[in-house]
Parts: C-alpha cells; structure tokens; sequence
C-alpha cells in the first residue's frame, strides 16, 4: 500500500540548532501514527514543516505520491490540520468564527454564517461540547477549547490530523473522551499523527510508533511489536537512564516552616481562582501540589512570596505573620522561588549572567560599596556558583540570552539556592528540559530537603509528584480535592480521578 | 435661537470630519495590529499633496484622488519597513511624522514656489453642496445640508466600514489579525497581505481627511494638519477602532471645538476652553482604568462576602 504521505530527507535548521536532520516520515491512510521523542527533539518542528508552517531546508514531501510544496494555506487543502500545543484560538471571538476562521463559504465576500452555524452547531453535538457556537471562546475550559480545535480539524474536512501534545492539557478522564474521539475519527478514515511523551498513551492508542532523538528519527516500530521499554530506550539513546527518585531515608521535622489556612484570592473577574485553601509545610518535607494546570497553582504561589496579596485567609512563616508582607520581605525572611515560567519571571534574558545571580542580593556588602558595584568580586562570586552548579555554555561576556532551558534553570537554582531558604517553591521546576538536566534539578531538591529545607513542589507532571514528594495535595477549581499521605501506594490512576474533581471521599479511602 | 442651534451643530458638524477621517483610515491600520501613530503625518502629507495636484490638474476632483493615492504610496512605504524590514512601528511613526512635516515644508519651496502657505484660487476650493431634501427637515437636516462631499463620504464610510468588518471575510481576517497573530498564521490567514491591504486602506482614507482639511480653505499652511492624528489616535483608542463609536467619538470632539468657537464668540476666554478636548481625552484615558480597578475592587469585596463569610461562620462544616 502507497503511502498517504512520505516525508524524505528533511533537514531544517534554525540559527545555530539543526531541528531536523535528514527525517523520514510515512503516515498510511486512516492510522494513527505517534511520534515521541524528548522535548526539543524535534517533533513539533517536522509537524509544522507537514503543516506547511515551516519550509524545510532540505527534503521532499510527497501526499498521493505526489511531490508538492505548500504554505498553511496549501496544507489545509491538501486537508491537513494540526492541533497545536498551545490552542491557535482568539480567545474574544466565538466558538463558529474559532471554527470558521480556516475555511469559509462566502458570496461576494460576505460570510454565510446561516449555514455555518447549522453545521457548527452538529459537530458541538457529535462531540458532546455543551455550548453554542456563539459562546466566546474565552469562556469554555481548556478541556472543552481542546475539543473546539479538533471540531476546527473536521470542519475544514481534514483526512491528516496532526495532534501536538494533545493530552498535556487533559485530566486522564478527558484523555480517555480524547481517545474515544481518535477512534472514531479513524473509523471515518482520517490519518492521525499524536505527539506525546507519554507512554502509555502511546502505546494504548498507536497502529506504529515513531521515535525521534536530537532531530533524527531512531526508529520506528509496529503495531504490537513495541513496549514502553523499547520506545524509552530509543527516545534516550539506548542507555537506560533512571530518572532521580525520593527515597524518604531522610527525618521530616515537626516544626512547621509555612503554614497557610483558609487562603482565597478572586481574580480580577471576581470568581474564586484559590478557594479555602490549607496547608502546613514541615522542615525537610517536600510537599507536592499537584493538578491540571490552571486550577489555581500558579496563583497560589503568587501569594505565597508576596507577588499577590490574599482576599482572605493568613500566611505563617516561621511563626511571624507574612499575609501582607511585600515580596521582599518574603524573600529576606527566607523563601526562595523557581517561577514555572524561567524566561519572563525567573530571570532577565537581556542582563548578564553576573546581574541575574546577585539580583536581589545587590545591597549586600560584598558586592556593593556605597551604591558602586563591585564588578569583580560579583564575578568571582559568578564564576563560584557557576562551578558549583555545573552551570555550561557561559559565554565569555556572561550573556545568558543563547543559553539552553537545562542551563538557564541551572542559574535561578545557584541563585535561589545559595541564598539558603528556609522555604523553597518550585513550581513546574523540570519543565522542558532533557532528562540530563530533570536529574540535576531533581538532586539539588533532594539535597536541598536534606540539608532541612521546607520544598513545596508544584507540578503538572503525575511521574514527578510521585518520585519526588513526601506528601501530595490535589487542587482542583482553587480548592483542594484530596491529600495523599502515603505517596508509596498511590497511583495515577487515583491522582488522576482528585486532579478531575472528584474528591477522596467519594473515591474511598484506596489512594 | 433655532438659527443658532443650526449654525452650532452645523460647525460642529464640518469639525468632525477630519478627526472622523483620520480616524477611519487609522482604524483600517490599528485593527490588524499595526501601531500606526503617524496618522497625523499621512494628514499632513494629504493636505499637501491635495493642493498641489488641485493646482497642477486644475480641478478638485483630481487633487482629491492625487491626496489619497500618494498617501496610500506612502503609507506602502511605511508598510515595507514595518512589514518587511521588521521596523518597530512606532519608531517608524515618528520618523514618519518627522519626515512628513520636513517633506511638505521642502516640497512647498520647492514645488509650488512658496513660503510658510500656498493658497489656490477660490474657484479650486472643495465647495459645501446644497442638498435641497435636507434643508426640507427642520434642524438636522437644515444642520447637515452644505458640508462637503467628503463629508457625506465620510459619514457613508461608517456604515460601510462596518459591514466589512462585520460581515465579509476581507473584514473578519483583518479582525483575527489584529486579536491574535499565531492564531490567524495557523490557520492559513495571510498576515501580510491583510497588513498591506488595511495600510493601504488606511493611507487612501487619510490622504482624503487631507484634502478635506486643505481644499475647504483651498490653501496649505505649513503644519496645518495642527496634531488632529494625534487626537483621531486617542478617538481610536476611545472606540477600540470599531466604526461606530470612532463617528461618536469623533462627534464629541468636533463638538467641542465648536462649543469653543460659538463661545468664544460671547466673549468666553476661549484659550481656557480650548483645554476641554485634551481634557476629555486624558479623561477617556484614565477613567476606563480607574473605574475598572475601581470595580474589581467592588466586585473583590462582594465575592468575600458570599462566598468566604459562610464558611467563617460555620467552621468545619462544608
């Protein structure tokens, strides 16, 4: 049988990083064919060379058997669609002119929105999203935004669907609506391409496999011809390497380093994003809070370091009362912060390596000297940290802006770090980054925990939460649906049923 | 009395349209996302070159046409660098502005042989056009009867902008454009197309709030387009460029200076006056902000209310 599509040979490169080496790709008609791979492997990127978003440097395409060059435009009348890992949506327009937007019947320019609107409205139905095509698009869950990008990819009659992480965003119930969708769009006779990280997802949903590695496809495999084994082994590169578990050998003490009680914060919406939300936090204890993204987290720690101020409820740190104080003060009294998101909140790309890692600390002694810096004590103290946190690819004017995510990681760790918390927030700490540096930031935590260091580790990632906490709390619509106290026996199964809303009492007391 | 009424509305009226205009064609601009701020240069470039293709064709009609197709070129010209040359677009704007009060000063010596204004015959003015149904309605219509043809152009535009933005496809790309770049790209729009079409668009329109500010009085003054781009840009910002509003915007702005003239004219200091527009400007600037935080706040309260003191009351008890 030909081939829907053949990709041969395409080679893309960006300044300085080639993405795709040399690819091959082949996609059958009506298969689901998943392609894996670490991040920055380079899957998104031959995705988008598919989707016509990028053209490749090198490299043929062929659909039919026929070779063809195109533009997005093109790629949607080949019937190709992608779903991108962060939704192509305008979140102030409507579910129909969200859907409409790719392919549109017009009479002398003007849009025919009778009949647009019937047909949307079906598809709403057949999918069981519970809106009308004129709700704002703003307003649907991002479960439900995930729907309305695929009802996009049926509308325009798409035979290759291109999925991009679908599942990231999804709790596993939503994963398993997801799944039943792809079944059935496949019974319809459309090719689906899934990119994922998840094994298991992969292996459960996928005809063929592909794996690709550092921007070349390593191999691919058949339908029931694979484990989960063999993909992991060839997304690393053969080696087996275990990713960095918490064994717990280390003593949790009794103080508690950070208590919150009752804490709410409304947004600017008025609509509760942290409801009623409770904690303790002990000396040495890592903390795991975990959920969708999007239910709250991030907010919460915004009040924690003082970025956010509660609308109602108290912080205590230290047994001092740190509800209104400023983000100094938090930061003085000893809580240290990694943002989730390290290139707008964690650090200053545009500075030097030598400002981001005294920031903060600029009005200490040994780097300032009535209001002058002194530059070369603070670059001996770079150079420090720099050694002792394995900090690589420093350019020689200690500009950071080229560096890679593991590195830049790497410099709000020895800047959090060095400080010496009594608290330390990690929020979504191992985010895009390859295994070699998840490990790095995974020791650190752990070293970190042992030296007596309160962690609260906020996460998406269910493997993380479970290797690295002492003890989970669910949040889930700013609430907290459940706590696990014994990580051991808890599965993500039963995580997965807290992170969807469902709250331990009515699981029963098995996770 | 109804005499004055009449004249007030009807000067309040030949006010607005500039402002009306300028914003019109900065609409076309801002609306796919393009930060045009030298709206009040594209005016000014208009202004002169309406004059100076009325003197060199003779006729009206022709200076109108030559004032929106060489500030359509122009405005091609922004377009490239902003478009293609990736130039920041504001620092593109001032250099725009910059360049289009040294190129109308230069050209005015130059071209038409002149110094600080050019003034055409009287005949080769854009004259108000007596519409003989309009006069039969009692005050707005005695009011809106003798403007110019480029006012009643003007006031159509409102309705036509709308149903292109709203109704047609050209309309609804220039839209996603503007809210959401990636999403349009993604989904196959041409970004830069719609881009250079609105810029276009937009130059042709502000090219024609030129010949209007100039043909009127049928001579250019140096620098007479006096900073009304820059108050079109805050008509815009008022009416989150949307049509409508930019004509209700625009009429309160008109209205104002004429409020001014009119007073002025009872022996009012109208220099005072004249701060009432900037006034209304910062106003319609800070007001939305002060009282959107202003509501949150309100609303913050309010949600403590329902949903944190049951809870309070009640502890323990879900």
């Amino acid at each position: 049988m030909r081939p829907l599509v053949e990709m041969k040979g395409i080679t893309k490169e960006f300044t300085s990083v080639v993405a795709n080496d040399g690819v091959d790709f082949e996609l059958f008609s009506g298969e689901v064919h998943s392609l894996v791979g670490e991040n920055g492997a380079g899957k998104t990127t031959l995705m988008r060379i598919l989707y016509g978003q990028y053209e490749p440097d090198e490299g043929e395409i062929l659909i039919d058997g026929n070779e063809v060059r195109y533009n997005i435009h093109g790629a949607i009348k080949h019937g190709i669609a992608m779903v991108h890992q962060n939704f192509m949506q305008v979140e102030e327009l409507s579910i129909l002119e969200n859907v409409i937007l790719a392919n549109m019947d017009t009479r002398a320019g003007f849009i025919l929105r009778k009949k647009a609107e019937t047909r949307v409205n079906e598809l709403l139905v057949r999918f069981g999203v519970n809106a009308k095509p004129e709700t704002i698009v703003a307003h649907l869950s991002v479960g439900e935004r995930q729907w309305i990008e695929i009802i996009k990819a049926v509308y325009v009659g798409a035979r290759i669907l291109i999925l991009d992480e679908p599942t990231a965003v999804l709790t596993p119930q939503e994963t398993d609506k997801l799944f039943a969708i792809i079944a059935e769009l496949k019974k319809d006779g459309t090719s689906i391409v899934f990119i994922s990280h998840k094994l298991r997802e992969v292996v459960a949903i996928s005809d063929r496999v592909s794996v690709m590695r550092k921007g070349k496809m390593t191999g691919t495999f058949d339908s029931g011809n694979f484990t989960e084994t063999d993909i992991a082994c060839a997304m690393i590169g053969k080696q087996k390497v275990q990713l960095i578990q918490n064994n717990s050998d280390f003593s949790i003490g009794e103080e508690a380093v950070c208590e919150a009680s009752g804490l709410w914060y409304f947004d600017d919406e008025a609509l509760p994003v942290v409801r009623d939300f409770s904690f303790s936090i002990h000396k040495g204890e890592i903390l795991g809070i975990g959920g969708v993204e999007g239910n709250g987290q991030s907010e919460l720690v915004d009040l924690l370091f003082g970025m956010k101020k509660p609308s109602g409820g108290s912080i205590r740190f230290m047994g001092t009362d740190i509800t209104d104080a400023s983000i100094s003060e938090c930061r003085n009294a000893g809580i240290g912060i990694i943002p989730d998101d390290r290139i707008r909140v964690g650090l200053s790309i545009p500075s030097t390596l030598d400002e981001n890692l005294i920031c903060g600390i600029e009005e200490n002694g040994k780097f300032n000297h009535n209001g002058l810096l002194r530059l070369n004590s603070i670059r001996e103290y770079a150079n420090e940290l720099v050694d002792t946190f394995d900090i690589r690819g420093v350019a020689e004017d200690h500009q950071i802006a080229g560096m890679s995510g593991g590195n830049l990681q790497k410099i709000i760790l020895a800047r959090e770090i060095s400080r010496g918390p009594k608290l330390l927030i990690a929020a979504q700490p191992t985010r895009g980054l390859d295994i070699g540096a998840i490990n790095f930031v995974r020791e650190q935590l752990l070293h970190q925990k042992e030296m007596g260091t309160a962690i609260l580790l906020i996460t998406a990632d269910l493997e993380e939460l479970l290797s690295l906490s002492d003890r989970i709390l669910i949040m889930y619509e700013g609430g907290c649906t459940g706590e696990v106290s014994d990580v051991a026996s808890a599965t993500e199964g039963s995580l997965g049923l807290l992170m969807g809303g469902i709250k331990i009492s009515e699981v029963g007391q098995g996770a | 009395m109804q005499e004055t009424i009449i004249n007030t509305v009807h000067l309040a009226l030949r006010l607005t349209i500039p402002f009306l205009l300028i914003s019109l064609g900065g609409l076309f601009c801002l609306k796919t996302g393009v930060f045009n701020l030298a709206l009040d240069g594209f005016a000014l470039f208009g202004c002169f070159t309406s004059v100076a293709g009325t003197y060199y064709t003779g006729s009206v009609l022709g200076g109108v046409l030559f004032a929106g197709i060489t500030t359509s070129l122009l405005a091609l010209i922004f377009a490239v660098f902003v478009l293609e040359l990736k130039v920041d677009a504001i620092v593109c704007s001032l250099a725009m502005i910059l360049i289009c009060t040294g190129i109308t000063r230069y050209l005015l010596s130059a071209v038409l042989k002149s110094n600080g204004r050019f003034v055409l015959e009287s005949s080769l003015a854009l004259k108000p056009i007596d519409i003989p149904f309009l006069e039969n309605i009692p005050i707005v219509g005695q009011a809106l009867n003798n403007l110019t043809p480029l006012a009643y152009i003007a006031f159509l535009l409102v309705p036509v902008i709308h149903i292109i933005l709203y109704k047609t496809k050209f309309g609804f790309q220039m839209r996603v454009v503007g809210l959401n770049e990636q999403a349009a790209e993604a989904t196959g729009v041409n970004i830069k197309r719609v881009r250079y079409i609105g810029l276009i668009i937009g130059g042709f329109i502000c090219g024609l709030a030129g010949a209007q500010l100039a043909l009127s009085i049928n001579m250019f003054n140096v620098g007479m387009s006096d900073g009304r781009g820059f108050t079109a840009f805050v008509i815009l910002v008022m009416a989150d460029s949307r049509p409508v509003p930019a004509l209700l915007a625009s009429l309160m702005f008109g209205g104002s200076e004429a409020a001014i003239l009119k007073l002025s004219g009872y022996g009012i200091n109208a220099q005072i006056l004249a701060i009432i527009p900037y006034l209304l400007a910062f106003a319609v600037a800070i007001l939305p902000l002060a009282s959107k935080h202003m509501a949150i706040q309100i609303k913050r309260h309010f949600a403590a209310r329902t949903y944190i003191a049951p809870i309070e009351k009640l502890p323990g008890d879900e």
